[in-house]
């Protein structure tokens, strides 16, 4: 792993789009629910009250909850709209701490399927699913000493063979095998 | 900050010790993702979500009153208090209303946000639990494993990944293991047998560190 892979950071936030966007969706939904139902609270609890105000200089008396609620609903869709806004922000950046890890693991596999057995996992600060991320670099190490340890047998085998009179099919073929190893696995 | 987190803690584990007792009972409690509550998404990441939601909807209620109340200045509201007649500013015959709604809703909010991170991330550990389990075998050295997904789920191109690795290297390793059984029947011919026998340790070795 070359440091500037360690040192690299994420630009891309809108990674796993749907996963995201569900995500952010349901938050704003629930704010957008909120909204509603306290518009109805605020009428429910202004009942039984008449406001009287002077409308150039004529004298309105109206009912409290049919006064406010114009005011009701401009302060709620202001509050909602603002609010959502920082919601879709905060919801992105959270939702990104587990979209971007699950991105970055899925490259990662991809890697060691094309037989890279020296590849670490890094995520980055605040991140979650560490332990899965854990797991895939205890598997690669495993996997490394496994396949380590055929590629020693094999130069083994091969140095016996080169010592001892044997074909010269057999040192090739022998050959061949280590380099076959080499050709496959990175370790 | 650190004590409301310690309180909150305190309230998860009381929370996962009752969990335990009751799944004790029927499942294989350590490997159950109802259970491992600190497992893929941590609690204080969890917490911090539910602080900044509450954060938000007690910023908007804030907000909600402030812009209410700056309205209903310049209007008087009659009404009645038992037999008197009581005449306010209507702001301040709104303000309890306007208070215990927001009260309310911020007990919603607190509701709201509990419940679908701790929903969020039983879903994500219930999803991500196999995978441990799969990952832990390949380890072993077994390339037989397949992991199931559910189309759609989150973690499908993850699980898809996987499934692809294993195949990869166990075809990798089967070749390898294909030339060296070549090679040894062509071998017993005309290489010593000490050879011979040390090709058939490295055959028998890798049989016993992977499963193909």
């Amino acid at each position: 792993m070359s440091p500037s892979k360690k040192t690299y950071k994420r630009r891309q936030f809108f990674i796993k789009k749907e996963f995201q966007f569900r995500f952010i969706l349901r938050f704003c939904l629930s704010i957008l629910f909120g909204g509603i139902l306290s518009t109805c609270l605020v009428l429910y609890f202004s009942q039984g009250n008449l406001t009287s105000l002077f409308s150039n200089s004529r004298l309105v008396v109206t009912d409290t909850a049919f006064f406010i609620l114009p005011a009701v609903l401009y302060t709620n869709l202001v509050t909602i709209v603002i609010i959502s806004l920082s919601m879709i922000v905060v919801t992105l950046f959270v939702s990104h701490k587990i979209a971007g890890p699950l991105f970055r693991l899925e490259k990662d596999i991809s890697v060691i399927a094309e037989g890279d057995l020296t590849y670490t996992v890094y995520l980055r600060k605040g991140d979650q699913l560490r332990e899965l991320s854990a797991d895939i670099n205890l598997m690669t190490k495993c996997l490394n000493n496994n396949v380590t340890k055929i590629k020693a047998d094999v130069e083994r085998i091969m140095i016996s063979a080169s010592n001892q009179d044997t074909p010269e099919w057999f040192q090739k073929k022998l050959q061949q095998l280590h380099e076959q190893i080499g050709q496959n696995f990175k370790l | 900050m650190n004590r409301i987190f310690a309180i909150y803690k305190a309230m998860l584990s009381h929370l996962a010790g009752a969990k335990r007792r009751i799944v004790q009972t029927c499942m294989d409690a350590p490997k159950h993702p109802l259970v491992a509550d600190n497992m893929f998404i941590s609690q204080e990441f969890n917490f911090r979500f539910i602080l900044k939601f509450c954060a938000f909807a007690f910023l908007g209620g804030l907000l909600f009153t402030s812009l209410i109340l700056i309205y209903c200045s310049g209007s008087l509201t009659t009404s009645f208090d038992g037999a008197r007649l009581v005449i306010k500013q209507t702001s301040l015959t709104v303000f309890p209303g306007v208070l215990y709604t927001n009260l309310i809703m911020l007990f919603m909010a607190v509701m709201i946000s509990i419940l679908s991170t701790f929903y969020f991330s039983y879903r994500i550990r219930k999803q991500l639990f196999p995978f441990r389990e799969e990952i832990n075998a390949i380890a072993k050295g077994d390339l037989t494993r397949t992991i199931q997904y559910q189309p759609h789920d989150l973690t499908m191109s993850l699980a898809q990944n996987i499934n692809l690795m294993t195949s990869n290297l166990n075809s990798k390793i089967c070749e390898f293991e294909t030339e060296l059984k070549q090679t040894i029947e062509v071998a017993h011919k005309n290489v010593p047998d000490e050879l011979v026998m040390e090709l058939i340790q490295l055959q028998r070795s890798i049989k016993e560190s992977f499963i193909l």
